[in-house]
């Protein structure tokens, strides 16, 4: 095989390779995409016919997840056996997410800066902090449950935002303790003697270095926030379900699964972290100490 | 009056000794050089007078006042880090106006614009105003980094090492410009470099630290030419001052110095007597490389083998051989000697130095001709 052969062959093989990658990754979302657009007739194989896209396609299942009814307002439906409204889930999962990752990046990055650049803790405390997240949540939720309950936090937004914050602060304690560990510890010095307060320093100084730290472990956490099923699920009932668990609850007694419905609520689902991530994009890009210090 | 006043200064870390009973009077306008090797204990100092580091005993005064609780903002001082520190999210403008934008009694849009351009025309950087550090040069990061000291006309400046990550080109150039800018502010000035250049050629006086300890604080030329001990001797000077041993006796009311291969002889009147009174200690002479002289072999001379010529343009380092140890000499350029020749040492005895061996300093010639070389009679063979 001529050299030129051998190099095409490799570019075949690796193209193949990407493209088997995608359709594995893509796969999901085309499902969901096409999903969320079919009617109910489509949703599974008819009569041995699969609809790869929507044959009819409709916002029916967009509808029924606000409330309204998957065949239009006029049409008698007999899929139709509760009224649902996704709308105060989307919201209780929003402002929980919201609040959570607030609450934890506000504590969190306190504790990170205090580790970072006054030891606070010695070597024990960073591990310690770490050491919160080596139970899988599901091995602690009941107990959490029993304790939310006597503190009247069951079902509540408080509630939610309070443990949501509480399992992602150590992410956000070690991701931003390796941002602050990047700042020359001179730069704190310097606005001290050039007059600020200690907590002047750090938001005036300090702070906009890690912006774009800050910004990443936000998205992080938030995703992790957003995308919780579980802890929702045990910590909330009917009042302030969130997304996710409300999205698991859609059926009817007449169809089962209402794949429809679920494949549109996951797509709005969807468009908060992507949104997210656009916003804060030019955040994302790391470097920001450059210039700082001499090298 | 911005004098700066420590007394009894002491700090450690952990089991380390970083400051060991400072006492230093630093006076007002003066520019204040403290030389010492890596981890001498420099930076801690400078870090003690700015507020940054309490000591763990002693005080630190600026103006007569005790400021040891004092918080650095409320020190006035200004401190130039080693590696600058600017705030890179920072414009050059915003970097130099964030000081002013700190103080209680912060000054107006047009006063502040007017302060940091005043700052920025000093030091040559009213063009850099709009520009992030990241698009600066190393020189002009330094720049900025200094107009962020100036701008609020603190009462005294400290500069950790500030040139030490420059070429060495725009190190020289920076060393005359930051000369010549205290002496136009007037205002003390505090700076800590482990280079002998810097200190030697800026200072008003030299403070040789080591090991957290204060040796000599002198004028930069008294610090050369009397230095405090063999450490101080060493510290100052390229290539360092050669030391030889030597043992002393007193022969027929006269005071014999026995080096290796020559005897200088002088009265033991007050000029020696430190020397004198020093009988049984071992004991180093020193002599720098541009006080002694390589000369044809001559019976009345300590004879050398040379090892090494070293032209450096503007003279020659000479290395010879010379009882088993390298001893360094500056002569003129052109000096035709080669490796191997044999050739005679002439030590300028007006300008030699006795010390405890590792230690104080006990006789400097300074000048006087105290000692003059004696044929060696052989009595004894020097260690």
């Amino acid at each position: 095989m001529s050299a030129l052969a051998k190099r095409r062959a490799g570019v075949i093989l690796r193209l193949g390779a990407v493209a088997a990658t995608l359709v594995v990754f893509l796969f999901p979302v085309y499902w969901l995409v096409t999903m969320a657009f079919k009617p109910q007739q489509e949703w599974a194989p008819t009569e041995g016919q699969i609809f790869w896209l929507p044959h009819d396609w409709t916002f029916g299942n967009f509808r029924r997840i606000f409330g309204g009814s998957a065949t239009g307002d006029s049409g008698l439906s007999f899929l139709i056996s509760t009224p649902i409204d996704a709308l105060t889930p989307i919201l209780n999962s929003l402002v929980a997410s919201v609040g959570g990752t607030a609450l934890a990046l506000v504590i969190g990055t306190s504790t990170a800066y205090g580790i970072s650049r006054f030891g606070a803790g010695g070597k024990v405390l960073p591990f310690q902090i770490l050491q919160l997240r080596m139970f899988p949540p599901i091995a602690i939720i009941i107990p959490v449950l029993f304790l939310w309950t006597y503190l009247k936090l069951f079902d509540t937004l408080p509630g939610l935002v309070i443990i949501y914050a509480a399992i992602t602060f150590p992410f956000v304690v070690w991701l931003m303790r390796s941002f602050f560990d990047e700042v020359p510890r001179e730069i704190r010095e310097a606005a001290i003697v050039d007059g600020c307060s200690e907590l002047g320093a750090f938001r005036k100084a300090v702070l906009p270095l890690v912006r774009g730290g800050l910004a990443t472990t936000a998205l992080f956490v938030f995703i992790l926030n957003w995308s919780d099923f579980l802890i929702a699920l045990v910590l909330t009932s009917q009042r302030v379900h969130t997304a996710p668990v409300f999205l698991s609850q859609i059926q009817s007694a007449a169809t089962g699964q209402e794949y429809g419905s679920q494949a549109a609520l996951g797509l709005i689902l969807i468009i908060p972290p992507v949104l997210l991530s656009i916003l804060i994009q030019r955040h994302l890009v790391r470097g920001l100490t450059f210039g700082a210090v001499k090298r | 009056m911005a004098d700066v006043t420590l007394r009894g200064v002491a700090r450690r870390f952990g089991g380390r000794t970083a400051l060991d009973g400072v006492d230093l009077d630093i006076s007002d306008g003066e520019f204040f050089c403290v030389l010492g090797p890596p981890s001498s204990g420099k930076s801690t100092l400078l870090r003690t007078i700015v507020g940054l580091e309490p000591p763990d005993e002693g005080t630190v005064s600026i103006g007569g006042r005790d400021v040891t609780d004092l918080a650095p903002a409320a020190r006035d001082i200004a401190i130039v880090f080693q590696n600058l520190a600017l705030y890179p999210d920072k414009t050059v403008y915003d970097n130099l106006a964030f000081p002013l934008r700190q103080r209680k009694d912060r000054p107006g849009r047009d006063e502040e614009r007017r302060r940091v351009e005043q700052a920025a025309r000093t030091l040559g950087i009213e063009k850099l105003l709009s520009r992030r550090p990241a698009q600066l040069s190393g020189g002009e990061r330094q720049r900025v980094a200094i107009g962020r000291a100036l701008v609020r006309t603190p009462r005294v400046f400290l500069f950790d090492e500030p040139l030490s990550a420059l070429d060495a080109l725009l190190r020289i150039r920076m060393r005359a410009e930051l000369k010549h800018l205290q002496r136009e502010l007037g205002r003390t000035l505090v700076y800590v470099t482990n280079d002998q250049v810097e200190a030697m050629s800026m200072a008003d006086r030299v403070c040789v630290l080591e090991s957290g300890r204060v040796l000599q604080v002198a004028p930069p030329r008294v610090v050369y030419d009397r230095p405090a001990s063999t450490y101080v001797s060493r510290i100052v000077g390229t290539p360092p001052m050669n030391l030889l041993p030597i043992e002393i006796r007193v022969v027929d009311g006269e005071l014999r110095l026995q080096a290796p291969g020559f005897s200088l002889a002088g009265p033991p009147g007050p000029a020696l007597e430190g020397v004198v009174n020093a009988q049984g200690q071992r004991l180093v002479l020193g002599a720098r490389p541009e006080d002694i002289s390589i000369v044809p072999p001559a019976r009345s001379l300590p004879t050398a083998r040379v090892v090494a010529v070293e032209p450096l343009g503007g003279e020659v380092v000479v290395d010879v051989e010379f009882d088993g140890r390298i001893v360094k000499a500056i002569e003129p350029p052109g000096t035709a000697v080669a490796p191997d020749d044999l050739v005679g040492l002439q030590i300028d005895l007006s300008r030699v130095h006795v010390f405890v061996e590792d230690g104080e300093a006990l006789y400097h010639a300074a000048g006087r001709s105290d000692l003059t070389l004696v044929e060696d009679v052989g009595v004894g063979s020097p260690r």
